[in-house]
């Protein structure tokens, strides 16, 4: 059993840097993951999920979601394009957040699954599963009457 | 047996991922049996409730919000009975299309019951304090959800089918309807995925004598 503590990348050789407790020795390591065969062109969620699967790694990397998978490889994937490590960070990170601001109504299909796995992050740590020991089928809340504006209707002219 | 007729109609409707079919989902865990249509446009789901002690079919129709289906809309108001409308209560620009697809609506279905809801309520805690007009303005019932964590889904769910059932008791707008619906009909750009559903609907447009 592990306990994962950390997810990084080192750029020189390419690999994803995993540190980790082994629980039955208590210790703290380091595991290194050659980013093998990725290229500047490869498909990062492809990558990502072949990562997932890999069978030195899976177990380790069970801990790690496929987003934060992608985001590492995306800061690779930077930096290989002649980025340089602060901006492709900044990249990546934008890259995998939602503009609430964005019309997802126009975008293509693929774009909306990608939002939408995005969006899974939140809702996967929030869901209460019909397994759940503290699920309930009929969850009803009343809420206070609102104690400020939302500021969205503010320039318009419902 | 129920008769075709008896059927209740809901739709949902709102923006691309504001959480429409996650929320169906949630509503129905408990043995629904999803109509998957050869289209991602639309998926139908049966279910049956009782009423004033007789079962009640109910299909809903959980609609997808992205712009290249608009051609299928007519179709979605067709018959419907009540609507739950959605924005994501994590993005603005959700939140300003609800006039494009109010306005839509009450086109096609001047007055039918429709529900306002603020999905992902989860994600904000926060939101549930705030005010929104929408719901004022145009006085609809507003909800605060989250179809993760199941808050006021099954509330919500349950109030709509009874608007819906109510509705359905008392048309005020029959004639509006009629009218509207036969304008679609005929200025309607029908592709198959159209005429798909406009058959599926067709036993109650005979019933109707339209
Ligand atoms: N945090 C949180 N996320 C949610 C909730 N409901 C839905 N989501 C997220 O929003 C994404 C989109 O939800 P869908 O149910 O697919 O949205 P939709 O309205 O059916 O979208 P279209 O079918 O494209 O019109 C999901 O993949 C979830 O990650 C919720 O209650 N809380
Ligand atoms: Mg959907």
């Amino acid at each position: 059993m592990y306990s994962v503590m950390k997810c990084g990348v080192k750029l020189q050789p390419r690999c994803l840097v995993v540190t980790y407790v082994e629980m039955a020795t208590k210790k703290l390591r380091c595991r290194q993951m050659p980013l093998r065969n990725f290229k500047e062109t490869s498909n990062i969620s492809q990558y990502a999920e072949e990562l997932k699967k890999n069978q030195r790694h899976r177990t380790l990397l069970s801990d790690i979601s496929q987003l934060q998978l992608e985001k590492m490889l995306l800061v690779v994937q930077g930096h290989m394009k002649g980025l340089s490590l602060e901006e492709s960070v900044e990249q990546a990170e934008s890259d995998l957040t939602i503009d609430p601001d964005k019309d997802l109504n126009k975008l293509e299909t693929e774009q909306v699954d990608k939002a939408k796995r995005i969006m899974d992050e939140t809702f996967n740590q929030h869901r209460i599963k019909a397994d759940d020991p503290e699920f309930e089928y009929n969850v009803e809340v009343e809420f206070q009457q609102p104690i400020e504006s939302s500021g969205w209707d503010s320039d318009d002219e419902f | 047996m129920s008769k075709p007729e008896d059927k209740l109609k809901i739709i949902c409707l709102g923006d691309s991922a504001v959480g429409k079919s996650k929320m169906v989902e949630r509503f129905l865990m408990d043995g629904y049996k999803p109509q998957q249509l050869s289209t991602y446009a639309l998926t139908l789901f049966d279910y049956e409730t009782k009423i004033n002690g007789k079962m009640v079919p109910i299909e809903f129709w959980d609609t997808a919000g992205q712009e290249r289906f608009a051609s299928m809309h007519p179709s979605y108001y067709h018959q419907a009975q009540a609507c739950i409308l959605v924005f994501d209560a994590t993005r603005k620009i959700t939140y300003k299309n609800l006039t494009n697809w109010y306005r839509e609506l009450r086109k096609y279905r001047p007055n039918i019951p429709c529900l306002l809801v603020a999905n992902k309520i989860d994600a904000d805690l926060g939101v549930t304090q705030r005010s929104f007009q929408f719901g004022k303005k145009h006085s609809l019932p507003q909800y605060f959800v989250s179809a993760a964590d199941g808050t006021n889904i099954v509330k919500l769910f349950r109030d709509t089918i009874k608007a819906a059932y109510a509705y359905k008791q008392n048309p005020t707008d029959y004639v509006d309807q009629v009218l509207a619906e036969l304008g679609n009909f005929e200025s309607g750009k029908l592709d198959e995925n159209d005429e798909a559903i406009f058959k599926l609907t067709s036993k109650e447009d005979q019933a109707e004598e339209f």
